[in-house]
């Protein structure tokens, strides 16, 4: 019963998609407010109907409903509730579904609230964002649907008697409960972490957000509405999608550095790369989009970057879940990958092609020239020639060479850190350096005289800082360079809101915690910005000390025996085997750390064994100075082999990841309480 | 008889000489030259981090083959030999290798000539810019600019 609901409820959807399409595009182009109305309609009712698909596919996973074939593929009688309900999205179909109902849920909420206020964008916004949709849940229905069963054939040959079809086939009978249950496969054990429940959503909400920019700003181009209405509507859509993306991004490296286990939290992986891809468009994106709005320039170029960025997306899809690339992260191969990438081909061949045509009519020119080399538009101009930089560096690492490798040369190469590393370490460094300066500098014009001024503090600061370093031993320049760069763009973020606060201050008369948080109130993108700044800081230096002075070192010691690793000492207590409520086995090193000969902490690094794969689980000792990680790579009661790693300042990755969030939530947050707050404001000033 | 003896003790000590010489090769040793190589299973797995039966078998010829006295190009160049490119993370065809470093090359370069178009207008925008050069850039202008900032917000 579950599955015919589930089924019923995604065809439901996929025809209110097409008719909603068909709608809003017949609608727009000869203006019938019944019709488009219908359309909006229609539109709306597919999310309560992708979301009673996806429940019902919910309930058949927390129910054990091992005749459909998901179901089995993807749990087995031990699995925990917990992770019945994150087997969803932990494997393609079950995941393709899921993914539309995240893209009709942010439908339903930009339909909603947009539908009175922008009236002449409307219609080819919701036709682009339910062709989109209408592709995703094709996919689910006529290839990958999470809603097939397993049923036996009686009247073929033994080895053709058990079939998948999302029908009833004529004399089929369905298979015994019980047997189903036991065969049942279990969900990938690389899937089994607390990470994976809240990874993946993140990442999808990341990637379906940029449909609503993407579609707002087709609609523009199609209907000739360039103003910065597309803009107005969609900015803050830019900015739950890049959140959403940083988060997921952020999630995937703890997860691969507490379940990888490889001491390491980013291996430049092509499927991680595929996630950083739009991330790095976006970011480019959510800056340029600020040139148009105060200076009205660059309307081509921000269409072009939102294209891109939606495009990276799809393409980031397609590589991730046609097989194209092999990756821990990736989904098995599957009938998907030519629809994805002629759906991709077709979107992104569609938008360069309106693109060009308004380009050519004229109606993307600036509405003011550039009159400053020094002036904010012209960093944020040079800050995204360097993401479209490390776009495309990382994107010809990961895709292009590969690709043309195997096409032209049938060789098969990969890639590896080491060779990322030479082309994005120097473009990071002038990403931190712009995002120092461009704060500093002013919209329109700019002296280099006032530029200088504003610079000089922070720049001494940072140089100090470096010195510090240096005195402190840190060494190779190239971390000094990072660290410097890193620190410069955090200076000049607590700068600006120590002066912004100081201003309030002497102007008002405020006291310090009043002045910084009317700062805030009164200017929260701006603000919220520089939080933004600091947590990249954090992270960045976070990154700089993991990776520069990551020590790693391999001993195997017999039960008692003690390494010595910098000024810290690992001695191995005593190894269990155990056996965990979902059957699979533990082997567990007990291990005792010293430091500077005072015991700090007991660890257990272990192997999991699970039946088609075993998996290493590091012990780690964290403290905001580092990380002392063990893994287990093999032991007995006798003897084990352990890996250690000290990860320097690796925390600050998570925490900066935090400070990060907290700047885009204050960046985003709301008119609403501003609004509130206006009339006191006005009477305060 | 003699003869045999000799050479089987003669056997005995290569032997004993390659154990020796093995055991003195530390994981660490074999970690080293391992962290520059892929797993030929899992694609894009460094092979030092790798735990499958087929990543466990090529360390361990890592281990032999640094005990003989190779070096660590010397092992990298052999399982290039044998399994081709993509045992290591820099395609080590020549033209590949090019291609590698130059097509980010040249895409900065795109990046920059891009940027340089965006300025290359400012001949025109220079004539209507009055900068003004004698303003100070005290705290009292600082405040000014915030407050146009905060007005412009409303």
């Amino acid at each position: 019963m579950l599955a015919e609901i589930g089924l019923a409820s995604l065809g439901l959807a996929f025809l209110l998609a097409i008719y909603a399409l068909m709608a809003a595009l017949i609608g727009a182009q000869r203006p019938r407010a019944a019709l488009l109305h219908s359309g909006r309609n229609a539109a709306l009712l597919t999310f309560p109907m992708t979301l009673l698909a996806l429940l019902a596919l919910a309930i058949a996973l927390m129910t054990e409903q091992y005749q459909i074939s998901y179901v089995w593929s993807v749990t087995d009688p031990q699995t925990p509730p917990i992770y019945r309900f994150t087997a969803l999205w932990g494997s393609q179909r079950g995941s393709l579904l899921f993914w539309s109902l995240l893209l009709s849920g942010f439908i339903f909420i930009a339909v909603g609230l947009n539908w009175r206020r922008e009236t002449r964008l409307m219609p080819y916004a919701m036709a682009c964002m339910m062709a989109t949709l209408a592709f995703f849940l094709g996919l689910s229905l006529f290839l990958e649907n999470p809603f097939e069963r397993w049923w036996i054939l009686p009247d073929l040959p033994a080895d053709e008697q058990v079939i998948e079809a999302v029908l009833i086939p004529p004399r089929a009978i369905a298979p015994d409960p019980d047997r189903l249950a036991s065969t049942a496969s279990g969900l990938n054990p690389l899937l089994r972490h607390f990470g994976m429940i809240i990874h993946p959503p993140m990442l999808y909400l990341g990637f379906v957000g940029f449909t609503i920019p993407f579609a707002f700003a087709m609609s523009a181009l199609a209907s000739g509405d360039l103003s910065t209405n597309w803009i107005q509507a969609s900015r803050r859509w830019s900015l739950i999608a890049w959140i959403f993306l940083s988060l997921g991004l952020i999630l995937g490296g703890r997860w691969a550095y507490d379940v990888l286990g490889w001491g390491g939290y980013w291996g430049w992986d092509p499927v991680e790369n595929a996630a950083f891809l739009p991330w790095l468009v976006g970011t480019a994106f959510i800056h340029s989009v600020m040139i148009q709005e105060k200076r009205g320039m660059l309307k081509g170029w921000n269409m072009a970057l939102v294209t891109a960025a939606f495009s990276a997306v799809l393409f980031g899809t397609f590589a991730t879940r046609s097989g194209v690339i092999e990756s821990v992260h990736s989904f098995a191969r599957s009938e998907v990958g030519f629809p994805m990438l002629a759906f991709w081909a077709v979107m992104t061949g569609l938008a360069l092609t309106l693109l060009f045509w308004r380009w050519r009519q004229g109606k993307l020119r600036d509405e003011h020239p550039f009159v400053n080399i020094l002036s904010r538009e012209s960093m944020f101009v040079l800050n995204n020639v360097v993401f479209i930089a490390l776009f495309a560096a990382i994107f010809w690492g990961s895709f292009g060479l590969p690709i043309v490798s195997e096409l032209f040369f049938g060789k098969e190469v990969t890639i590896g850190a080491a060779t990322f590393e030479f082309y994005v370490v120097p473009l990071f460094i002038a990403m931190y350096i712009l995002m120092g300066i461009a704060p500093l500098s002013a919209w329109g014009r700019m002296s280099a005289k006032r530029l200088g001024k504003a610079i000089i503090i922070p720049a001494s600061m940072t140089l100090a800082s470096a010195v510090l370093a240096i005195a402190l031993g840190t060494r190779p320049l190239v971390a000094v360079l990072g660290y410097g760069a890193a620190l410069f763009a955090g200076w000049v973020a607590l700068y600006e809101i120590y002066r912004g606060t100081k201003a309030r201050r002497r102007a008002l008369g405020e006291n310090s915690l009043r002045a910084l948080l009317g700062l805030f109130r009164r200017n929260q993108r701006r603000y919220g910005g520089f939080i933004v700044h600091l947590g990249v800081t954090v992270i960045g230096i976070g990154v700089i000390g993991s990776t520069i002075f990551q020590t790693e070192v391999q001993h195997t010691l017999a039960q008692g025996g003690r390494v010595a690793v910098q000024d810290y000492e690992l001695r191995y207590d005593h190894f269990t085997r155990a056996q965990a409520i979902d059957g699979r086995m533990m082997n567990i090193a007990a291990v005792t750390i010293f430091r500077r000969g005072q015991e700090i902490a007991q660890i257990r690094p272990r192997i999991d064994d699970y039946p088609d794969m075993p998996m290493t689980i590091a012990g780690a000792h964290s403290t905001l100075e580092n990380d002392f990680y063990v893994l287990l790579i093999a032991g007995g009661p006798q003897r084990a082999t352990f890996r250690i790693y000290i990860n320097p300042l690796v925390n600050l990755v998570w925490w900066g990841g935090i400070v990060l969030v907290l700047g885009t939530v204050i960046a985003v947050y709301p008119k609403v309480s501003l609004a509130r707050r206006k009339p006191q404001a006005v009477r305060a000033a | 008889m003699i003869h045999f003896v000799f050479r089987g003790a003669g056997l005995w000590l290569l032997l004993m000489v390659a154990a020796i010489a093995q055991a003195q090769v530390s994981d660490n040793d074999v970690n080293r030259v391992a962290q520059k190589m892929y797993c030929p299973v899992c694609e894009n797995i460094p092979l030092d981090e790798c735990h499958t039966l087929a990543c466990i078998e090529w360390k361990g010829e890592i281990r032999l083959q640094l005990a003989a006295g190779q070096s660590e190009q010397q092992i990298i160049e052999s399982f290039v030999r044998r399994f081709g490119d993509q045992v290591v993370g820099i395609p080590q065809d020549p033209v590949l290798r090019a291609l590698t470093a130059l097509v980010p090359a040249l895409a900065l370069a795109l990046a920059l000539a891009v940027g340089a178009f965006t300025f290359a207008r400012f001949g025109q925008g220079q004539k209507l810019a009055v900068i003004s050069e004698t303003a100070a850039a005290s705290d009292a202008q600082y405040r000014q600019r915030l407050e146009q900032d905060l007005l412009d917000k409303r």
